[in-house]
């Protein structure tokens, strides 16, 4: 295919990609038929885990009338017809399940450190790499941008070099 | 076969153990023959260990049914390719791969410095020798491939015993790209061992210069891109095999294989820091010892069913021993970096916050970031056990929303990092080089706005993608126009030759695109189209812009499976693009049913399909269908990331002064040339 075609219809995914302007379609695994139902049937199958042993949320295990899935999904249906909330259906297979059929742990207690510890060693990590920064800035004598500091850094050879220096010159 | 497989393992066990003792011992004692002596010992443990694989490859060829081993994973029916590739297919095969590739790179190692490096080489050798012994003595006492089946009689007695056919191997492992994934994925695990033997050395002779940097930096590329193949290969396996309509799950094992990966990433661009600035020294000896462990803990997870995984395949309870291993080597290597600390201590001098230094700083706070997220994720369900006593599934939903801010800010890390001066950027600088990348990656986020995409991580990845892809092709421009003007070559040949002087940077900048082509693909993952149909022949169902008429069941047998197929014409705006035959597979053997997708697949989109099941009168079939936008964007980065890897890894004069020199500075005298850029 010709380098032309190709890059157009890739120009074109992306807008197709745009125009389509849904996150997901609804899931079929559902008997609901009303949009806004089958979006909330989604939602709730996206916080559970299907117990087959396959790892995956309810929504995407695809064994065909899988012990698991098969009922909970029913259970999903049903719920939701029933006028429950998310947050109830959710809750009510946590009461018969256990915490095991979520998804993503709960964001209380002990589990919230599941969520927060990686951004607050990230955040601590961040500010100790700032702190690190400064000090290193303060020991250094000042020069002009991008000037090298030892041999190393000035040996990619002479060709590299030019290249740098008109870089900087543009 | 088996008598000769097993002495071979004994040979290499007694040659391993003899290369780990002489090795350290003659260069304590200053004795070069008896270094030499342990250096082919380890040269035969790899002629032996490729002897026992061999062994079990002909006892797999020849359906020798009285081994464990053989019986487990294959059967007669099985072509001779799977029969082949059999051999990984459970532990102690998969181990001995192990032992055999870090046998066979511990020969290259040796072979590569005869006559150089002669100070390091022996405590190499000894680390290398001993990562294969541990391996050959799991082997040879805990998990032996060439345990014989017996059957025990209500007399007491035993008798060698053997069933008329094997359990088979795994149906889902029976897949091309299963073949050649695991040595694949294992060659990026077992290489990254290398360059941690290399600073292990640096550390045990006291060589702390960037000596042990230059002579790792091939041998640190090559397991970075074997793993990243091996992930992508997964990947690719799990789309084409698995029928759930994605190629990453989050699972355990595949977490496995991403931490060291993103590890290794930070360490390669970590090293640059220390090659061109002599700083991080510390830092990039704690990188390659994390890199290392997390290859170790990753074989670890795979091995010992720790945590529940759809690996199930590779459940056991050796995960011990990997466990007392990682600690005992990591316990050693922290024991040594502590010991050497006050030496590695650099002059650390940065000028300016807005630097190439402070950009491949955060860029390493972030590639670390997004590792641990994913090692507190993978091990947060034994935590919560431990700690709460009460179960816990972390699955996709945490990962993603996790991970994928880390990602964004790593992808915006891509586009500025390499166009940041060293020492300091000026602002006139910065306005330069990034004022129309910015309006590119606004336009792109207003024009998908505009077209009615309402996505915010979408919106933000693809104008970020936009945005990268501005300051590489700049990056490009300005390379290749400076080189035409110096030089008055055509564009093309002055972009060519630009790439070739500097394989290295410019092959960096490949790889960055190919990251870039690769988000484009993740992303479109958020427009994931699913619908499930019970279709009879005749009946058409709608999906997208997609209707998908089904014309025929086909029901076929051979031997090795019984199998149904349908036969569906695809339509799309009422034209027909194509026939797509998903199909259901019944091996008889494993008595396990299979589900083969049939997917058309085009560069804005995969029309995926999977033969589910039929109804339970048997009537009608039951048909799931995805429409995957972008997925080819996921395997073309990563062609593209593998492009520029091999270009980086190509000789590279202006590398090779480079690391001359580096070795000059470190006072070695020993170094021939070149030297560097070969090891």
């Amino acid at each position: 295919m010709p380098v032309r075609k190709i890059v157009i219809r890739a120009v074109l995914a992306l807008v197709l990609v745009g125009l389509a302007g849904v996150v997901h379609a609804a899931s079929t695994h559902t008997k609901l038929t009303d949009p806004a139902q089958q979006e909330r049937f989604h939602q709730v199958c996206q916080k559970l885990v299907c117990q087959c042993g396959c790892n995956l949320v309810l929504d995407v295990c695809n064994h065909h009338n899988c012990g698991s899935a098969t009922p909970m999904r029913e259970r999903v249906d049903q719920e939701i017809l029933a006028g429950r909330s998310n947050g109830e259906i959710v809750a009510g297979f946590v009461d018969d399940m256990g915490l095991v059929v979520l998804s993503a742990p709960p964001a209380s207690g002990f589990n919230l450190t599941a969520w927060v510890l990686p951004f607050v060693l990230l955040l601590v990590a961040g500010v100790a790499i700032t702190l690190l920064l400064r000090r290193w800035k303060s020991l250094a004598p000042a020069t002009g941008e991008g000037s090298a500091a030892s041999p190393a850094a000035r040996g990619e050879g002479a060709h590299s070099d030019q290249i740098e220096q008109e870089l900087r010159d543009l | 076969m088996n008598d000769i497989g097993n002495f071979a393992l004994i040979l290499c066990f007694t040659f391993a153990a003899y290369s780990v003792v002489t090795t350290v011992w003659g260069a304590r004692a200053g004795r070069d023959g008896m270094v030499r002596s342990g250096e082919h010992a380890a040269l035969l443990v790899a002629v032996c260990m490729t002897l026992v694989l061999v062994c079990l490859d002909v006892l797999l060829v020849r359906s020798d049914f009285h081994i464990e081993y053989v019986s487990s994973y294959s059967n007669r029916e099985l072509p001779l390719f799977f029969k082949l590739a059999s051999l990984w297919a459970g532990q102690a095969g998969s181990l001995l791969l192990w032992s055999w590739l870090l046998t066979i790179f511990n020969a290259i190692v040796i072979l590569q410095n005869r006559h150089r490096n002669r100070e390091l080489i022996p405590y190499v050798v000894a680390i290398l020798s001993a990562t294969s012994l541990f391996f050959i003595i799991l082997n040879l006492f805990v998990t032996n491939p060439f345990d014989e089946l017996v059957a025990h009689f209500e007399d007491g007695s035993v008798a060698a015993w053997a069933p008329q056919d094997g359990k088979g191997l795994n149906p889902l492992l029976q897949h091309p790209a299963m073949v050649i994934h695991p040595p694949i994925l294992f060659t990026g695990y077992v290489g990254f061992v290398v360059p941690f033997a290399f600073a292990m050395a640096a550390l045990i002779t006291g060589e702390l210069g960037n000596k042990w940097i230059g002579l790792t930096r091939r041998w640190t590329i090559v397991p970075w891109f074997f793993l990243g193949t091996g992930i992508l290969l997964g990947g690719n396996w799990a789309y084409q095999e698995l029928g759930w309509g994605g190629y990453w799950a989050w699972d355990p094992v595949e977490n496995a294989s991403l931490m060291p990966w993103l590890c290794g990433t930070a360490f390669l661009h970590s090293v640059i820091i220390q090659e061109k600035k002599g700083m991080l020294r510390v830092w990039n000896m704690i990188l390659i010892i994390l890199t290392f462990s997390l290859s170790i803990f990753g074989t670890f997870l795979t091995r010992s069913g720790v945590v529940s995984s759809v690996h199930a395949f590779a459940k056991s309870s050796i995960g011990g021993w990997f466990l007392g291993f990682l600690t005992v080597m990591v316990v050693g290597a922290v024991f040594l970096l502590v010991m050497r600390l006050p030496e590695l201590k650099a002059r650390n001098e940065m000028e300016s916050m807005v630097s190439r230094e402070a950009g491949f700083l955060f860029n390493n706070l972030l590639l670390l970031g997004a590792c641990f997220a994913v090692f507190w994720g993978t091990i947060f369900p034994i935590v919560s056990e431990a700690v709460q006593g009460v179960k816990i599934t972390v699955g996709a939903p945490f990962f993603n929303r996790i991970n994928i801010p880390l990602g964004m800010a790593l992808l915006l890390l891509t586009g500025i990092g390499p166009v940041l001066a060293w020492r300091k950027t000026s602002g006139a600088s910065l306005r330069r080089n990034f004022i129309w990348p910015t309006v590119i990656g606004l336009a792109t986020a207003g024009a998908l706005f505009a077209t009615g995409t309402r996505h915010p991580y979408a919106i933000i990845s693809f104008a970020l993608c936009g945005f990268v892809t501005a300051t590489i092709i700049a990056e490009f421009w300005r390379g290749t126009r400076a080189r035409q003007r110096n030089t008055g070559e055509i564009l093309p040949v002055a972009l060519w030759r630009l790439i070739l002087k500097n394989k290295q940077r410019y092959g960096g900048y490949i790889i960055h695109f190919g990251i870039v082509v690769l988000f484009v693909g993740l992303t479109g993952k958020a427009f994931t189209k699913e619908g499930q149909f019970e279709l009879g022949v005749g009946e058409t169902a709608q999906i997208g812009q997609f209707e998908l008429r089904l014309d025929k069941v086909v029901e076929a047998d051979n031997p090795n499976y019984s199998s149904g197929r349908l036969l569906l014409s695809v339509f799309k705006y009422g034209k027909q693009v194509t026939v797509l035959a998903p199909e259901r597979r019944f091996y008889k053997t494993s008595q396990q049913p299979t589900t083969e997708v049939s997917i058309r697949s085009t560069i804005t989109e995969d029309l995926y399909t999977v033969f589910a099941a039929m109804t339970s009168d048997g009537r009608k079939a039951v048909l799931q269908v995805w429409v995957n936008p972008l997925v080819n964007f996921v395997w073309g980065g990563g062609f593209m990331v593998c492009v520029g890897t091999i270009i980086a890894m190509l000789p590279d004069r202006a590398m090779r002064r480079r690391l001359e020199r580096m070795m000059a500075e470190s006072g070695s005298s020993t170094v021939g040339e070149g030297a560097g850029a070969r090891a």
